[in-house]
């Protein structure tokens, strides 16, 4: 044996493999993806990836849930209604492109605590969460990707997922060029399901009034949303719905093409035993002309618990005044 | 699992951290990538794995009894085939199958209803049973002796890397090497990775990029007037699909040598191919070779003359259009690359076309363009859409680039042209000159892999799946 092979024999594994060229790839590969993720800047949150898995995990652990799309993803934070709402352990259960079809109704009370005496369901009602179209949002693209334990997975590698999140070449080359991109690129995902964004450079009325083309709001989508509502009234649940607001312009395309007659919709809604909640459409800034971004939704969340906790003291004086004029009082 | 997951990941260093240490006892070897192999394919539904294992109990039982029995082993083969098929049948042709007798009652105005099954297609079902019966075939041929252990075979059926969408590797070429334990050495380890590397960018960066844009033209949410837009699509799938499935095969291959096993080249740049001929011989090499070894030489292949060739050819074809999926589409694009291997049997275009001066690449052009039309039927989801992206193509209307660009965003654009100069670097022969790769120094190579890496890391488009896992 030469005398070559025998010194090899006698090296560790790590003093072998320091000299390859594969060891000097992947030293190189850690130190460019830790300067850049480092360069972007780091604020938290969870990772896109497992922050629908975990919405879905969520069973049997609030009093109050904020449902809808996207409009509702982003535009309310349960963190900041929580300080008009005391007392309510407040999660947002929105899905973007999610419609209000049977399996994400069905899903809905699951996520309220059994034991709860103050449970709330809060719809965002928009018209396209009204159609009956192709069903190719994140709830139902959560449940195809909930096979094995990728949400448990993720769960661990949270931070690290966070910190190599993807991003879009713009941001890329601002990051590389440290151009201020904090305000054109920015999303964080919170844990109670808050999505706060804000990107730049999107028209959302342009993919929006396409979509009116071939769908309208479905009589079947709203019977289905009424009669659930009328069963979760009669379990003691308080149901209220509002329309997320948007912009002048997204607002009309809607009104115009969906075929979403609100008036009707409101009384059919009051009738199942439903609160509904006037929402002015357009005070509310949004960044790309139908989602409002991060300090419009810390406003409308403010105004919009607000509005429910009045609806809340009011209900509960009625229900009182009701109590002492009761014959059967004791 | 997908590779393009971060389960993946985990499980693949967690594999890696034993295999040193257990690949050195061939026992506890074939456990231990059986049971690695089982995680990985039962991470999707655990249930499936009986069908590996009935696939491979099948090719062994069928293995002895061709070489114990050998006045049996036609019988035996049959049988083989019977079962493997018959599993591959019922699972992803039954309601094909059901579709379109129902159709065809219709038709004679016969009123039977039967009832669609909606049977889950397990992933890559289509690529284990392939891999197992080339044992079946091996032994059969007298290639391959029948091995009595099941650990050693069953690692071979259920292995891993490749399970889900290829290299369908041989059981002659495959069997040998699992009973060995070389060392693995540092060019394995450096090719390995530069394979991984090169097989994720082209999957996560590329493909997954493309297929967003992709995606949302097919999706049949308002059609696109242009012809312009419906050119640059179809082009942008022929990369995605490339991307995506080469991609896949580069990174097996790349955890194969990890391992210290060789795997067949699958893709060899099959857009730079001058003629169809020499397309398929660098398109999914190893189905293009399964089917040729297996169906069209037993066949007869064009040993009866140009008809039984050309016929033999076209059933070939039609059945590796079937393989790809159960539905018309697959075979009427498997069936115009009959029609352009054919026509090229018979004119003999792309040898007189290079004949001529620049014909070479007038030849690489055409192949490519033809190529792309029959992805249409590939990618589209019924025959209407296909044919309407076809004469909304040919129509040659709205050709402007200012209708494009507001659909088109730009990004998209960058990678459609960052994959073709990358085929167009291998075109020119750029690989084996002064300027190449090849000629990089040491130190500048590992720079390549990772900013590729930091690339896959921060561009990676939305995780698909991979598009052959469907197969």
């Amino acid at each position: 044996m030469s005398e070559h092979s025998t010194k090899n024999r006698d090296k560790s594994f790590f003093q072998k493999v320091r000299h390859e060229r594969a060891v000097y790839a992947v030293v190189l590969s850690c130190l460019l993806t830790m300067a850049l993720g480092w360069a972007r800047g780091w604020d938290g949150g969870v990772y896109e990836g497992r922050f629908w898995l975990m919405k879905l995990d969520w069973k049997h652990c609030a009093d109050a849930i904020l449902v809808g799309d996207s409009r509702v993803g982003s535009g309310l934070s349960p963190a900041i209604m929580a300080e008009h709402l005391a007392d309510r352990r407040i999660f947002n259960y929105a899905f973007d492109g999610c419609g209000f079809y049977k399996e994400y109704l069905d899903a809905m009370p699951d996520v309220l605590d059994p034991d709860s005496h103050n449970k709330m369901i809060v719809m965002g009602i928009t018209p396209r969460s009204l159609i009956d179209s192709i069903r190719n949002d994140h709830f139902i693209y959560g449940h195809q990707k909930r096979k094995g334990h990728s949400s448990t997975i993720m769960a661990y590698t949270n931070d690290l997922l966070q910190f190599c999140r993807p991003m879009q070449l713009k941001e890329l080359l601002s990051t590389l060029l440290r151009v201020e991109n904090t305000k054109h690129f920015f999303r964080k995902d919170h844990t109670d399901g808050w999505s706060a964004r804000e990107v730049t450079g999107q028209d959302a009325v342009m993919s929006i009034h396409p979509e009116y083309v071939k769908n309208r709001v479905s009589s079947d989508i709203i019977e289905g949303v009424l009669a659930h509502v009328r069963t979760w009234t009669e379990l003691g649940i308080s149901v209220y719905a509002f329309r997320p607001p948007t912009t002048v312009e997204t607002f009309e395309v809607e009104s115009q093409h969906s075929g979403f007659d609100e008036a009707a919709f409101v009384k059919s809604f009051q009738e199942a035993g439903g609160i509904w909640i006037g929402v002015d459409q357009t005070a509310y800034p949004s960044y790309d002309g139908s989602h409002l971004c991060p300090d419009g939704a810390i406003a409308f969340s403010h105004d919009l618990s607000r509005k429910i906790a009045a609806s809340e003291a009011k209900r509960a004086s009625v229900f009182a005044e009701k109590k002492s004029a009761s014959p059967f009082r004791p | 699992m997908l590779f393009n997951s971060i389960d993946f990941l985990v499980f693949l260093a967690a594999f890696f951290i034993l295999w040193p240490l257990l690949r050195r006892w061939s026992h506890l070897r074939y456990v231990y990538l059986i049971a690695a192999s089982f995680v990985f394919y039962g991470w999707w539904d655990w249930r499936f794995i009986f069908l590996v294992i009935a696939c491979g109990l099948n090719v062994y039982l069928a293995g002895l009894a061709i070489y114990h029995f050998p006045r049996w082993k036609k019988l035996s083969l049959v049988l083989s085939l019977v079962g493997n098929l018959g599993i591959l049948g019922i699972f992803k042709y039954l309601d094909f199958f059901i579709a379109n007798i129902s159709w065809l009652m219709g038709v004679f105005k016969v009123d039977v209803s039967i009832r669609p099954t909606h049977i889950i297609l397990p992933i890559g079902i289509s690529f284990y049973t392939f891999q197992a019966l080339t044992y079946t075939f091996d032994v059969y041929q007298g290639k391959l002796k029948p091995t009595r252990n099941l650990l050693h075979l069953f690692s071979y059926v259920s292995m891993f890397p490749q399970l889900l969408a290829g290299p369908i590797v041989r059981a002659s070429d495959m069997l040998p090497q699992l009973k060995e334990n070389r060392p693995i050495t540092e060019k394995q380890r450096w090719e390995g990775l530069q394979l991984v590397v090169h097989g994720f960018f082209k999957k996560v960066v590329i493909a997954d990029n493309l297929a967003e844009i992709v995606n949302v033209a097919y999706s049949g949410s308002g059609m696109n007037n242009s012809s312009l837009f419906w050119w640059i699509i179809t082009i942008m799938y022929t990369f995605q699909i490339y991307c995506d499935f080469s991609g896949y095969s580069d990174i097996a291959r790349g955890i194969g040598k990890w391992m210290g096993y060789e795997y067949p080249l699958n893709f060899n740049h099959p857009y730079i191919s001058t003629s169809f001929k020499e397309f398929w011989k660098r398109w999914h090499i190893s189905l293009s070779s399964w089917f040729l070894d297996y169906v069209y030489i037993p066949l007869g292949g064009s040993r009866k003359g140009q008809g039984h060739a050309h016929a033999n050819m076209w059933i070939t074809m039609l059945i590796s259009g079937l393989w790809h999926g159960a539905a018309w589409t697959f075979i009427i694009w498997a069936a115009l690359h009959s029609f352009y291997l054919s026509l090229e049997r018979v004119t003999k275009w792309p040898r007189r076309l290079s004949q001529l001066p620049g014909g070479r690449h007038v030849a690489v052009l055409f192949v490519f363009v033809l190529t792309t039309i029959a992805w249409i039927f590939f990618r589209a989801t019924s025959f209407k859409q296909a044919m309407d992206i076809l004469l909304l193509m040919f129509s040659f209307k709205n050709m402007s680039i200012s209708a494009v660009s507001s659909v088109i965003d730009l990004r998209f654009m960058l990678f459609l042209f960052i994959i073709i100069a990358r085929e167009m670097y291998f075109y020119l022969g750029l690989d084996s000159s002064k300027l190449g790769m090849s000629k990089i120094s040491v130190l500048a190579r590992p720079a390549v892999v990772s900013f590729m890496v930091t690339a896959c890391i921060f561009l990676r488009g939305p995780g698909e799946a991979f598009i052959y896992f469907q197969f």
